[in-house]
């Protein structure tokens, strides 16, 4: 009789055992597919994109024959100025980067297909009043085109402006 | 008396048997967990490898396409960017040849405002092709100032790929 429950007890603890190590096992599984992934994969081809956009010279002149190139159209836009022909710089702005993202979003390269693309520029600066810091941020220009639902590549770079700085931020989904 | 002991063997017989059985089942099971164990972390780190392998090569296009793009054969007078005149008197000019050693086209396409293509070389070989966004900018002048247009373009490098011999 003791030597049935010695045996019943040894094997008891061997399941016990081998329980203990696939539990252990699959924590270690878990932990590694439950690591947050970033939400937008930065893209080294949409950071050069963006900043090849940047450098691109409109056909909005402040004083005529100086050209603006998009960066300084943005900080134009941001102060609300007009071009010598009277259009509206965020205008122009809004016009220049919808026809530039468009002819950007068919040439992406990759077997990937481009489904959606997101553009957020905007102003942000850290402002004091009295002995508190305020983070004081304005949108400057939003383009959204389709649905974004699954994966995604994007940028972001910094034009400096005042105290502050502006934020492009370029995100595409396919 | 016999009968009853070889009963006795007979029983422990078996009983070893179903024990030996037992082990094996047990051991069956833990190399088939172990080998879906394996195949698991195989296939995770397979994707981890492809996904920095494409980095990299990323990371190596864009090296050598800013190599070309601040070459004086190719640069502005200021900022990053290419020069169109430069590249329209350079194009299919033999004596440039020794310069793109290693290289097998270099290809320039406007995207915006016009998609147009600028052959600068081209050897007529189908080799890796790595590409990039470019400023193209013209120098234009009118009423005594001096300005840069520029387009949006993807500057388009291919090398020679190294023959296995």
């Amino acid at each position: 009789m003791i030597k049935t429950n010695k045996r019943a007890q040894e094997e008891m603890v061997g399941f016990v055992l081998i329980v203990v190590l696939l539990v252990i096992i699959s924590m270690v599984f878990l932990s590694f597919s439950l690591r947050k992934k970033s939400p937008v994969e930065t893209s080294t081809e949409v950071d050069n994109l963006l900043s090849t956009m940047l450098a691109y010279t409109t056909n909005c002149a402040l004083y005529m024959p100086q050209y603006e190139t998009v960066g300084d159209l943005i900080k134009s836009c941001y102060y609300n100025e007009k071009c010598s022909d009277g259009k509206e710089t965020c205008k122009v702005l809004q016009e220049t980067m919808n026809e530039m993202l468009k002819a950007a979003e068919g040439d992406l390269k990759g077997d990937r297909q481009i489904k959606s693309y997101e553009m957020n520029i905007s102003y942000s600066a850290k402002q004091s009043s009295g002995l508190v810091l305020k983070k004081a941020e304005d949108s400057i220009l939003y383009i959204k085109q389709g649905i974004c639902t699954a994966n995604s590549i994007g940028a972001q770079q910094f034009i400096p402006l005042d105290i502050g700085n502006i934020i492009l931020t370029l995100k595409f989904c396919y | 008396m016999q009968t009853t002991r070889l009963y006795a063997r007979c029983s422990r017989n078996k009983s070893a048997q179903l024990q030996i059985q037992e082990t094996a089942f047990m051991l069956l099971a833990l190399a088939f967990l172990f080998a879906l164990m394996f195949i698991f972390y195989s296939n995770f780190q397979v994707k981890q490898l492809y996904s920095e392998k494409n980095r990299l090569q990323a990371e190596k296009a864009v090296t050598l396409l800013q190599k070309i793009e601040t070459m004086p054969e190719f640069s502005c007078l200021k900022g990053n960017c290419i020069d169109f005149d430069k590249i329209i008197s350079i194009r299919n000019v033999s004596g440039y040849d020794a310069l793109w050693k290693g290289l097998s086209s270099i290809r320039i396409v406007t995207i915006y405002p016009n998609r147009s293509i600028i052959t600068v070389y081209d050897k007529g070989r189908k080799d890796i092709t790595y590409s990039g966004y470019v400023p193209l900018c013209k120098t234009q002048y009118k009423e005594g100032y001096i300005w840069q247009d520029c387009d949006l373009a993807k500057l388009l490098v291919s090398i020679e790929e190294a023959k296995a011999t």
